[in-house]
């Protein structure tokens, strides 16, 4: 793969954009099973980004560890409300710039197209941050790792209302004593037409 | 494992209670399994009254449970004690506000953090 490399650079032969930036990633060493917040979005950005664009509303959750979801989803869920479906898609847009921008490398960059930072994650490369739901522009999410962000309509932040989900604390699990209370002993009724057997 | 005839339960709350699958999407003359993250075609089998979807409508749905062990690509398995699915529209988001019982974490990787985001837990 190295000399390959070496080679093509030397001949004038470029290899597609994809391929180059597997080269890269593979040649940059191990990269952490979960990228670091500052090589994606931080929350500071974030949060800087959305009064830029003049997003309504905009809350932040801590969900990481020791919060909900156990915090295997993510540290922090950003929402943020547009006036429009077009707004929406907007706050998108802008948080994908800035992402870029952030993680601004010669090699990395594909004219025409902002290439992302790839996430090494066992064999898979998922590339991050990645956005959902972009064409519709009711709710749009950017999901880049540790950070979650939600754009939403007004309408559809008052239908699915993700304050509540996140904002109300997850109900302990149930300790042992309190299943052995909650097992109470109940006699069988038989309504049936059958006799019981008899022991 | 889910085909065509496959009754699954709706782990929403948009209204329906149970779903049959009519399609698998994506699938070459309908001759493949749907595994989670699968989108299904499914018709309403049994719904809650008062509520916008009703009865034998044909709507999509993304599988979220199966009894088949899923395979994670860390090695880890995980397998449910039943199927089931969560109502979505033609565009990908979810109908019902509320999600139940724990989703696996790969539906995120298939363009359905929505609904990893609205779960109460996730794997």
């Amino acid at each position: 793969m190295l000399s390959a490399v070496g080679s093509g650079a030397a001949g004038g032969w470029r290899p597609p954009p994809h391929l180059f930036q597997r080269l890269l990633s593979s040649c940059s060493g191990v990269l952490p099973a979960r990228p670091q917040a500052a090589e994606l979005l931080e929350l500071a950005e974030v949060e800087k980004v959305l009064s830029d664009v003049r997003a309504g509303d905009v809350r932040v959750f801590p969900v990481g560890e020791g919060g909900l979801h156990g915090g295997a989803c993510a540290d922090y869920m950003v929402v943020a409300t547009g006036r429009s479906d077009w707004h929406v898609r907007n706050i998108a847009q802008a948080l994908l710039y800035k992402a870029c921008a952030a993680l601004s490398s010669p090699f990395l960059r594909v004219p025409g197209f902002c290439v992302i930072k790839q996430k090494q994650k066992g064999s898979d490369r998922i590339l991050m941050p990645r956005v959902e739901g972009q064409q519709a522009g009711k709710w749009v999410v950017i999901d880049s790792g540790s950070i979650i962000i939600h754009a939403l309509e007004e309408r559809a932040r008052e239908y699915y209302d993700l304050e509540s989900i996140w904002s109300k604390e997850v109900s302990p699990n149930t300790s042992a004593r309190e299943l052995e209370t909650s097992l109470v002993k109940t006699r069988h009724r038989n309504l049936s037409q059958k006799p019981m057997k008899s022991i | 494992m889910i085909q065509p005839q496959t009754l699954l339960n709706v782990a929403d709350n948009s209204g329906a209670q149970k779903l049959m699958c009519i399609r698998v999407i994506g699938a070459a003359g309908n001759q493949r399994y749907a595994r989670i993250g699968d989108v299904i075609v499914a018709v309403i089998k049994d719904a809650v009254p008062q509520m916008p979807l009703e009865r034998s409508e044909v709507i999509r749905a993304v599988i979220v449970r199966t009894c088949k062990e899923f395979k994670c690509e860390d090695g880890i398995t995980i397998r449910y004690d039943d199927n089931a699915a969560v109502i979505i529209d033609q565009k990908g988001n979810p109908k019902g506000t509320r999600v139940f019982g724990a989703i696996a974490e790969e539906l995120r990787e298939l363009n359905f953090t929505k609904i990893v985001s609205l779960a109460p837990e996730v794997l």
